[in-house]
């Protein structure tokens, strides 16, 4: 017998995906989906991110990793609720496994929840959580010409930080054609620039980031 | 690279829709898959052999159609094929275009007993 059937197979994660969707609305929580590669600079970034906003707006986050707890450990010590989820060999995170550590957050109580996706330019873009925003992260010593080569992530995204701009002077990469590469792939990308080491450009996305935050409320 | 995660999705959806059907034994899957949708088919068949023993599916085949990327251009109307990844429609140059095909991933038939 022949069984004809229309059936998207990402739908089961959409499914879920919804599901947390429903869990952070009704709990009023803006969530953020933070993606790179390995090493761009996410734990680095929400760690100066949280210190500038924790007294504003009460932060939760979610580690995902392959395996171990220090990025966790790393955020623990800031004060604000954690949860590590270790993915044992998955290059991404899904909606199923958001959905299974949602319990040991005390979502009422988070305005801001961030996810730390697993380092990985490529995969993490195809699996919808349920946040209210994706964000990636292009640190300058990755190169100018990864938004052509691995796009996908880029056209996800709302937001592009441009990390490690103290590192240009090392480099033959240069600000301009990241910006501009990273717009032709998405032209409607809000693309900031900073340094997580000197702090510069990291008020301009923290800005962003709380007006993003009190826009959700208002709505 | 997460084929294997995806295969196990496909696997879950055909015994699902073959019990409904009132079947024990699926014999074929056939799913289209876009060529932008960052699967690599032989890895996915890979992983589908390597999941299905011990299910409805065991000796099922897995066929996959390739569906070739199409797009539309906002700023004269023009569908249009391409390959890879483009960043501006061939017709116009235009940022302003949709893509119509090349990501899908879905199953469209299943063959069972
Ligand atoms: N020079 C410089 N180094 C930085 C900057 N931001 C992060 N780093 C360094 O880059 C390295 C990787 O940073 P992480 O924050 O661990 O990167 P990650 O993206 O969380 O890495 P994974 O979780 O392993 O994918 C660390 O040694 C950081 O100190 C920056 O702005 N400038
Ligand atoms: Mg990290
Ligand atoms: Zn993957």
């Amino acid at each position: 017998m022949k069984i004809r059937v229309v059936n998207r197979i990402l739908e089961a994660n959409e499914r879920i995906a919804e599901q947390n969707r429903e869990v952070f609305q009704r709990h009023g929580n803006f969530v953020v989906n933070l993606m790179s590669a390995p090493g761009a600079g996410k734990t680095t970034l929400l760690l100066r991110t949280i210190e500038m906003l924790k007294e504003r707006v009460p932060v939760g986050v979610i580690e995902g990793d392959i395996t171990g707890t220090t990025d966790a450990e790393r955020i623990g010590a800031l004060g604000v609720p954690v949860v590590q989820i270790n993915t044992d060999g998955a290059c991404h995170l899904d909606a199923n496994m958001i959905n299974s550590v949602l319990s040991e957050l005390p979502l009422s109580e988070i305005r801001l929840l961030f996810i730390e996706n697993v380092g990985n330019l490529v995969c993490p873009a195809e699996f919808h959580v349920g946040e209210d925003m994706k964000a990636m992260i292009l640190s300058v010593a990755e190169g100018d010409d990864k938004p052509l080569k691995y796009p996908l992530m880029f056209q996800e995204s709302e937001v592009l930080v441009i990390n490690k701009i103290d590192l240009l002077p090392h480099l033959d990469s240069d600000l301009d054609s990241i910006r501009s590469n990273a717009l032709r792939v998405n032209p409607s990308l809000r693309v900031f620039a900073v340094s997580c080491k000197t702090g510069e450009g990291l008020t301009d996305w923290v800005e962003y980031l709380l007006k993003r935050v009190e826009d959700r409320k208002s709505n | 690279m997460h084929e294997a995660s995806l295969a196990q999705s496909i696997i879950n959806i055909a015994v699902d829709e073959a019990k409904k059907a009132g079947c024990e034994k699926i014999k074929t899957v056939t799913i289209r898959v876009g060529t932008n949708a960052g699967v690599l088919k032989d890895a996915l068949v890979f992983a589908f052999d390597a999941l299905k023993e011990d299910t409805p599916a065991a000796n099922a085949l897995l066929q996959c159609i390739e569906v070739q990327p199409e797009g539309v251009c906002g700023e004269c109307g023009e569908v249009f094929r391409f390959k890879g990844y483009i960043f501006v429609s061939p017709c116009c140059n235009s940022p302003e275009f949709r893509i119509t095909r090349g990501r899908e991933l879905e199953i469209v038939e299943i063959e069972a007993e």
